[in-house]
């Protein structure tokens, strides 16, 4: 981890864990990590290493652990299910969650292709389709920090370019901190800046 | 929510209802041929006589009118407060563990000793009546809702704090629909249960409404005119039912089908 020596101001998010466990089951041992401004990481393991568990931790979904996180107040997250609001429109999906004016939010529509799906419910749009709504919404936040959680999980994999393309160029458009996890090297190779591997029981960063 | 049963069409079922009742109606009315004593048993045409009769230069629209607003104070005020019981006791297992209790004593509670001991202690006031009912409703609607808090999806509730979402969207986007099969099922069954009680409330310690009406009646052994305002305020309720509760039921549930 050679970012001690950047300066302070661009380092949008700031972790340092000492511990968590599950009751006496410790799942991760010190992870010290930092991300700037505009820099998406990748953070890589296999299933079950306790990648979930670190990014609950620096969502703040987490606050039972060791050791301390600094984050941003504008935090936007794309989790591993597109998690919508399955009651309401597309549209309505980005202007509620993320305040926006329904000129904004179909902008925000436009930008994924989802332009002429506003109208319809999330059931009634394919998996891939809900995932670019989910990153829709995040990214509609305009957050400092975006988090996302396996993002291209379950997708056909001419599917999962076209998606990482996308976030690839959106991405590019704000600047904005991403920590992204997968299990896929290949996912990582193509979005990341810099890729760091947890492996280890308690897991730590390689 | 793509997966349904095969149902007969709309039609077909409007039909076998409307049979179904129409069966009804002819056993009643062979009954009373059979009794042929319309004190005892009137048939059907004769209540319905009776019914446009009392509309037309009686009180029966006076007194349906007064019962059916304390059927809906009595259940704005039980879903309200057994909505907010049950959300707490949904979401907070220490909330449960300790309340859990008093709700099965108060769901085996009789309506009767309810309604008698809020007349008994606040007097036979209006407040004690609606009051008296709401107290009969608020734990089933309590315990729907619990049910409904329970199984939230928590991923949605991990999505509504990292995207900050401010606590009356989350409640109003988040948790409502999530609650709307719990809230429109405790509603229907609510209403089927408040207006009957609300009935007994009226009968035993209020001066109008249908409940008082057929007390009236009953003191002056006129079965008729029992049946005339019981059959008036039932059809009232399944009118309410039917355009009120149902659609607003379907539009809950729109994006379900969709």
């Amino acid at each position: 981890m050679g970012d001690g020596g950047k300066p302070l101001a661009a380092r949008v998010i700031s972790v340092r864990l000492e511990r968590k466990g599950f009751g006496s089951a410790e799942v991760l041992g010190p992870v010290s990590l930092d991300i700037a401004r505009g820099e998406c990481v990748a953070l890589l393991g296999p299933s079950g290493i306790g990648k979930t568990t670190l990014l609950r931790i620096i969502a703040g979904l987490d606050k039972d652990f060791e050791g301390s996180v600094e984050r941003p107040e504008r935090l936007a997250m794309v989790f591993q299910e597109p998690t919508l609001l399955n009651w309401r429109s597309a549209l309505q999906n980005i202007m509620i969650v993320a305040g926006l004016s329904s000129d904004a939010a179909q902008d925000a529509l436009e930008a994924v292709g989802l332009g002429n799906k506003s109208g319809l419910f999330p059931d009634q749009l394919s998996l891939g389709q809900r995932r670019r709504l989910a990153l829709a919404r995040a990214l509609a936040v305009r957050p400092d920090f975006l988090i996302m959680d396996e993002p291209f999980a379950s997708l056909d994999p001419d599917r999962v370019l076209a998606m990482i393309n996308l976030t690839r160029t959106l991405l590019a458009q704000q600047p904005v901190a991403t920590l992204f996890v997968t299990h896929a090297r290949e996912e990582a190779d193509r979005l990341a800046d810099r890729i760091l591997v947890l492996s280890g029981q308690p897991a730590s960063l390689a | 929510m793509s997966v349904r049963k095969a149902e007969p069409n709309p039609a077909h079922r409007a039909l076998v209802r409307l049979a179904s009742l129409g069966l009804l109606l002819l056993g009643w009315s062979a009954l009373a041929v059979g009794v042929a004593d319309p004190e005892t048993l009137p048939g059907p045409i004769f209540v319905a006589g009776l019914i446009v009769r009392e509309i037309l230069d009686g009180a029966l629209l006076y007194h349906v009118a007064v019962t059916l607003a304390r059927v809906a104070a009595a259940f704005f005020l039980a879903m309200s407060i057994g909505l907010a019981i049950g959300l707490f006791m949904g979401r907070r297992p220490a909330a449960d563990r300790w309340l859990d209790p008093w709700l099965v004593v108060f769901l085996n509670l009789p309506a009767l000793v309810t309604i008698v001991l809020c007349y008994l202690w606040i007097g036979l006031t209006e407040v004690a009546a609606i009051l008296a009912v709401a107290i009969n409703k608020i734990p089933m609607v309590t315990v729907l809702i619990r049910e409904g808090a329970r199984a939230f999806d928590p991923a949605l509730s991990d999505m509504a704090s990292v995207f900050r979402m401010p606590p009356g969207k989350r409640l109003r986007h988040v948790i409502l629909p999530q609650l709307a099969p719990y809230v429109a099922a405790s509603a229907r069954t609510g209403t089927a249960l408040i207006w009957k009680i609300v009935l007994v409330v009226e009968f035993l310690g209020r001066s109008n409404g249908v409940g008082f009406q057929i007390h009236l009646y009953f003191q002056l052994f006129d079965v008729p005119m029992v049946l005339a305002y019981a059959l008036a305020f039932i059809m009232v309720m399944l009118a309410v039912e039917a355009f009120i509760l149902q659609p607003w039921e379907t539009a809950a549930n729109r994006w379900r089908r969709a």
